[in-house]
């Protein structure tokens, strides 16, 4: 059978190439449909602006028609070359007599434009070069013709100097775009990539890495805040695993090493049959306790985990602790200690394990019982505060110094003097879960004299 | 009269140790390994109890048991189930189920267990008084005396005796002891239930020229004339 390595090799957090060519091609899209914009309106601009022009042509030419009509022509005349002299309105006006003979206006527009009526571009002579023209014509009824041009060249130029800003405006708009993006994207990957790396360095086999969060937070140090509790709680249970794995595996040898020699006892070949059968017993026994020590840990797996939480109910707690403590009685009584119960009426708890609470009852009494000594006190006394209902089991035996009351909520933790008197260790560490379970918490006081043990629980 | 059982259980193992214990017993065990065969037995035909293995192929455990009740077959069920299952337990109980046996276990506590749902099964008439012998317990004014000798007893340890004369002629374990008279599903460490029998032994039989609370060996105890 091959093994493989266990571990990969380190890796730093690099983002992967696709962020890269994703944005090139969004900035490919979005280039394509601003220059489609433009083209558009660029397109829509010209056509309004050229059936402005020639709406305004038309009424020009109209309205001089009407001139010549009402005043004359040597009206019409004056008007054309004052205009042509103001260079005013954007127009060049031109108007020659039936011959072709230019009588007023643009002397350099070509003649020829008055053979039309309509709206069409022709190219004609304009001082010096040629230049492009819109013209509207027609004839009068004197027999000259008049003519309206537009210079297209000028309109040209506008419009380019229109298309030209108007790309520039976008550009500019486009590339600011562009530096916001690309910095919110490098804050962004940056914060990103200092929660990567701590997750990297984790499964590189560091459980104290954490992801450093600011106070007050953005959404970042908020992710950071909750996967920092969840590394708490994955080190704690490791934790407690290692210490369960240890421990369990010195625990199961004492018991399994006494079966082991019960049953050898069982089956020497000079024992008689009362022997082997009191073998047998022993080992029976041994098996049973080994039972029993795995079992609790299994109770108390599922109370940590909150498995259990579907079988809460209502838990009348005072006749819970009552029968409790009238199961346990006995032990006090060999013990030649007193129980009291300082019990109110009816005392109920909304959502409560009541297995689990009457096994954690039975563990702090049996811990008193068994730890408080010959002739000792021990109170069993259920309080309500508006929050919380709380157990205490407070005796006045030697007590736990303030240093080990700790340790001794943790799972299998003997303290030395108790070595010698049977036990899994599990007791505490099951009330500890009972409490987590419920919200509460298990503390351990100093009784003076003795010990208090109190189990509060969230109503 | 032989008892009619029927098993459901798919680990092999464990249904030849439940077997061979049954048979023994002189009962006739019908053995099935999946649900759906169970179910289909069950409602065919009749037997005292069913021993019910909580996962089983075909349709689990406890869906067998709704079905079962759903369709008015009140037989007495004992669930089996691997592991310290609390919640299932409750389940196991809420869903219909009569008692319910973790895995492992001791042929003897089942034995004792199943005799217990049997015998709850039956009509019971409306006793106010229980008697062992010439021990008798009135329910009514909770007086017990031993061939007319008043016997002064603790509130418990008249709990625990008429769980006792309940059961009268049964072996009765320390588990279920523990969860039928205190309601406690939890190993506690100690010998709690030798130190309460053993009181109560002192109670009714010292004094007395026949005992009648036995001790059965590596199963529990048994309250009986008979020793």
């Amino acid at each position: 059978m091959t093994v493989r390595a266990a571990r990969a090799p380190p890796r730093r957090f690099t983002p992967p190439a696709w962020p890269w060519s994703f944005a090139l091609a969004t900035f490919l899209v979005v280039a394509a449909a601003l220059a489609a914009a433009l083209l558009l309106v660029d397109r829509i601009g010209e056509r309004i602006i050229d059936q402005d022009a020639r709406t305004a042509a038309r009424v020009e030419h109209d309205y001089l028609t009407a001139l010549e009509r009402e005043q004359g022509l040597t009206a019409l005349v004056e008007t054309l070359n004052l205009r042509e002299r103001l260079k005013g309105g954007g127009f060049r006006y031109s108007l020659v007599d039936a011959e072709g003979r230019a009588i007023a206006g643009a002397p350099g527009l070509d003649p020829q434009a008055h053979a039309s009526s309509s709206w069409r571009v022709i190219q004609a002579r304009a001082g010096g070069g040629q230049t492009r023209w819109r013209v509207v014509a027609s004839a009068l009824p004197s027999g000259e013709r008049l003519l309206v041009a537009q210079n297209l060249d000028r309109r040209r130029a506008f419009r380019a100097a229109v298309f030209r800003s108007s790309a520039l405006a976008i550009l500019l708009a486009s590339s600011a775009c562009i530096a916001a993006g690309l910095a919110l994207n490098a804050v962004l990957l940056s914060r990103a990539r200092a929660i990567a790396d701590t997750a990297a360095r984790i499964a590189e086999g560091d459980m104290q890495a954490r992801v450093a969060v600011r106070e007050p937070g953005d959404v970042f140090d908020r992710l950071g805040v909750s996967i920092n509790r969840m590394l708490a709680q994955i080190d704690e249970l490791m934790t407690g695993l290692q210490t369960v794995t240890d421990s369990l595996a010195h625990d199961l040898r004492t018991p399994l090493t006494r079966l082991n020699g019960a049953l050898t006892r069982a089956m020497a070949p000079d024992a008689t049959e009362a022997e082997r059968i009191a073998g047998i017993e022993a080992a029976q026994a041994q098996a049973n306790q080994t039972l029993a020590t795995v079992s609790a840990m299994l109770d108390i797996a599922r109370a940590e985990t909150g498995l259990s939480r579907g079988a809460m109910r209502e838990v009348d707690l005072s006749q819970t602790a009552a029968v409790v403590a009238e199961l346990f009685a006995p032990l006090f009584e060999d013990a030649r200690q007193t129980l009291d119960l300082v019990i109110p009426e009816a005392l109920v708890l909304a959502q409560g394990h009541e297995p689990l609470l009457r096994q954690a009852i039975g563990n702090l009494l049996h811990n008193a019982a068994r730890h408080a000594g010959e002739g000792a006190r021990v109170e069993l006394r259920l309080e309500a505060t508006p929050e919380t209902i709380e157990i205490v089991v407070a005796d006045d035996g030697p007590g736990v110094p303030q240093a080990e009351r700790g340790r001794v909520q943790e799972r299998f933790v003997r303290l030395d003097r108790a070595r010698s008197t049977p036990g899994s260790g599990l007791g505490l560490a099951i009330v500890a879960a009972c409490a987590k379970l419920h919200g509460g918490q298990l503390r351990l006081e100093d009784n003076h004299p003795g010990l208090r043990a109190v189990l509060s629980l969230r109503r | 009269m032989s008892r009619r059982i029927l098993l459901v259980e798919d680990d092999p193992d464990a249904a030849e140790y439940v077997l061979k214990g049954l048979r023994e017993e002189g009962c006739t065990v019908d053995h099935v390994v999946d649900g759906r065969d169970a179910l289909y037995l069950a409602t065919a035909s009749s037997f005292d109890a069913i021993v019910l293995d909580r996962m089983v192929p075909g349709l689990d455990g406890l869906a067998v048991l709704k079905a079962l009740r759903a369709a008015g077959i009140d037989t007495p069920v004992l669930f089996l189930s691997a592991l310290g299952q609390l919640d299932e337990r409750v389940k196991g109980l809420r869903a219909g189920g009569d008692d319910y046996l973790v895995k492992p276990f001791g042929f003897s506590e089942l034995s004792a267990r199943l005799e217990s749902i049997m015998r709850r099964g039956g009509a019971k008439p409306v006793q106010t008084v229980l008697s062992c012998g010439d021990l008798s317990f009135d329910l009514l004014s909770r007086k017990v005396t031993r061939a007319g000798r008043s016997l002064d007893l603790l509130p418990r340890e008249l709990k625990l005796l008429e769980h006792l004369m309940r059961n009268k002629d049964r072996v009765v374990t320390r588990t279920m002891l523990l969860e039928q008279v205190w309601d406690y599903r939890f190993d506690p460490h100690t010998s709690l239930i030798d130190t309460h029998v053993s009181r109560l032994r002192k109670k009714i039989d010292e004094g007395f020229d026949r005992p009648l609370l036995h001790t059965v060996r590596g199963a529990g105890y048994r309250l009986s004339e008979t020793p």
